[in-house]
């Protein structure tokens, strides 16, 4: 008998493509225009192609994967690097966050403090010269920034 | 035919080609491109994809020969570091670099590192230049032949194309066709690049701009390659040492490097998942040609230096479809295909003429890229082989920052960095259900091209 997280983890792939493919074929601008095969055309047939070729995927053999403490909590700790930078940078700006984010995720990887400092330094003070000296990108300085400085 | 192809203006193109090689930039660039190529390429966990993505966002800031000289060597700085790993490690950064660790790893094993290393080092090299000659001569005739190709004869080699990878590709053709359809789906949004108009936005503008190349490389590659290492634990380190000694030296080993260039250069031509197809039937041939086949498994030098070459012959002909035909044979040439765009330059038969100077230049920056290639490799071996061991828990921060600092800069927003994520989530979801990233950015890069050259074709008959 199997478990219902099995059932849905064998099934997700398959609905995921019949949905998008079904998106794509309903929510497309007409196919004909005037008579003419107009910008609707393309995203139909894709839609429809999708359709089929979920319908075509082989069944799902493999079990769900059990994922160890280790790495659940590896692509938790992922995770929630990415919402802290991406929440982050518009207000405080590019370096801050990175500065903040690259310490926190080194220090959750197992690295020692003075690791995560001087790594998360180097790398943010090395992409830094590269962005904004070398190439003249502009990176975020934030909202904090612009308060501040009064722009 | 365009007859301006023909030979007096290839030897005006070259001349062109080699004026504007005389720029330090461009030679800084290109050596630089191989360096990082190399760096990422041999860090553990990541191959070739994750290299070009991480360091995709550099052609927004670059000049276009530059820029695009620099991601080329990127890439074949990266397939020389898949196969540092697959020697010292025993683990291939991807597939291509498979049957160099039939060979490679056991002579690691055995305490030849150093020379392993130095034999694929000039394997590669052999590969590469033989292919990049091969370009040289091929050009004219297959520039040629495009250009009696019309709108519906693009689309049905790129038709043909896709069908290809669909059949060849890792994941079973079922699959390999569902994610072609859905990278097609994924290019969908945006703006009709026939009419202009926008379509599958759903009411919202952020979405008018369609799915981030940028975003979706690096999602796919980068954070998708790194949350699938913290997931299954694969994070790899090594305890082999890196033994000094000489290098290709045997007349049999040349042989075998100049056989499995013959072999890369051909199968590179072909979307096929060309590296894999050629490296394995060069390592079948060595061992068929061997009269010690019982050697290979075990150590043999043929056997490492045929795979080596065909692979990295097969990574430099796949620049001629994709400059000439506008064709990527495969996800790292679909990103450069990506980034051509991005410089304006429009790859086709046409491109020799139209811009001698950008399509010359690449050229000789093949050849360039070979020899710091080879510079680099031999030279800093055992750096290679001290960098093939640093531990995951110092990569991981830094690859999560470059990501999001890469999608950042290449949508020029937070959109970037959101997308990314979200196709760092994708990737790992389809690798979960046995489904391969590769075709789907494929089809994303090819879809747009793929419905303008259709339509064309539909509208002139209509």
């Amino acid at each position: 008998m199997l478990r219902f997280r099995d059932l849905l983890f064998r099934h997700t792939l398959r609905v995921t493509l019949l949905l998008t493919g079904a998106s794509a074929f309903l929510a497309a601008p007409p196919a004909f225009s005037a008579g003419l095969p107009g910008s609707g055309l393309w995203p139909r047939v894709v839609g429809i192609g999708l359709v089929v070729s979920a319908l075509l995927l082989p069944k799902e053999k493999n079990a769900r994967p059990i994922l160890t403490a280790d790495a659940r909590r590896g692509a938790r700790n992922l995770a929630l690097s990415c919402l802290l930078w991406t929440v982050l940078v518009p207000s405080v700006g590019w370096t801050a966050a990175t500065l903040l984010t690259g310490t926190l995720a080194c220090r959750s990887g197992g690295c020692s403090l003075k690791e995560s400092l001087i790594l998360s330094l180097s790398l943010s003070a090395s992409l830094w010269f590269g962005m904004e000296r070398l190439l003249h990108w502009p990176l975020p300085k934030g909202a904090l920034f612009s308060l501040l400085s009064g722009v | 035919m365009d007859a301006s192809f023909a030979d007096p203006s290839l030897f005006a193109g070259a001349w062109t080609g080699l004026s504007a090689m005389a720029s330090p930039e461009l030679w800084l660039l290109a050596l630089a491109g191989v360096f990082l190529g190399m760096t990422v390429g041999v860090l553990p966990g990541f191959g070739p994809p994750a290299a070009m993505a991480l360091l995709f966002p550099l052609v927004y800031v670059l000049d276009p020969l530059p820029g695009i000289a620099l991601l080329a060597g990127i890439f074949y700085g990266a397939k020389y570091g898949g196969a540092v790993t697959s020697i010292l490690i025993g683990i291939p950064g991807e597939a291509d670099a498979v049957a160099t660790l039939f060979e490679g790893h056991p002579l690691a094993l055995g305490g030849k590192a150093r020379q392993a290393l130095s034999v694929a080092t000039m394997a590669s090299f052999t590969g590469g230049v033989s292919a990049s000659i091969g370009i040289v001569l091929l050009a004219p005739v297959l520039s040629g032949a495009a250009l009696f190709l019309g709108p519906g004869g693009r689309a049905a080699i790129m038709a043909c194309a896709l069908l290809l990878v669909a059949c060849t590709g890792p994941g079973g053709f079922r699959r390999n066709l569902a994610m072609i359809f859905l990278g097609l789906a994924l290019a969908l949004p945006g703006m009709d690049p026939v009419y202009g108009e926008a379509r599958l936005t759903f009411g919202q503008w952020r979405l008018s701009g369609g799915v981030e190349l940028t975003s979706l490389l690096l999602g796919m590659f980068g954070l998708g390659d790194l949350l699938d290492a913290l997931m299954s634990g694969s994070q790899n380190t090594t305890s082999e040492r890196a033994d000094s000694v000489p290098a290709l030296n045997r007349f049999s080993t040349i042989m075998a490097a100049l056989r499995g260039s013959l072999i890369g250069f051909v199968t590179g031509l072909v979307p096929c998942g060309a590296g894999v197809t050629a490296s394995f039937a060069s390592h079948a041939l060595e061992k068929r040609l061997s009269r010690h086949p019982e050697r290979f498994g075990k150590g043999a030098w043929e056997g490492l230096a045929g795979p080596e070459a065909s692979n990295n012959a097969a990574a430099m002909a796949s620049f001629a479809p994709l400059l000439l035909l506008g064709l990527p044979t495969n996800p790292i040439m679909a990103a450069l295909l990506g980034a051509l765009t991005v410089v304006g330059v429009a790859p086709g038969p046409s491109l020799p003429n139209e811009q001698p100077a950008f399509y010359w230049g690449l050229i000789f920056c093949l050849f360039l890229g070979n020899a710091f290639l080879l510079l680099l490799g031999l030279g800093l071996a055992g750096f290679w082989a001290r960098l093939a061991r640093l531990p995951f828990r110092l990569l991981w921060p830094a690859v999560l920052t470059l990501c999001l600092t890469g999608s950042y800069v290449g949508a020029d927003g937070m959109s970037g960095p959101a997308q990314c994520v979200l196709f760092g989530a994708l990737a790992v979801f389809l690798k979960r259900h046995a489904c391969s990233p590769a075709p789907l950015v494929l089809a994303f890069v090819l879809g747009p091209r793929l419905e303008t050259h259709l339509m064309q074709t539909l509208l002139s008959g209509w």
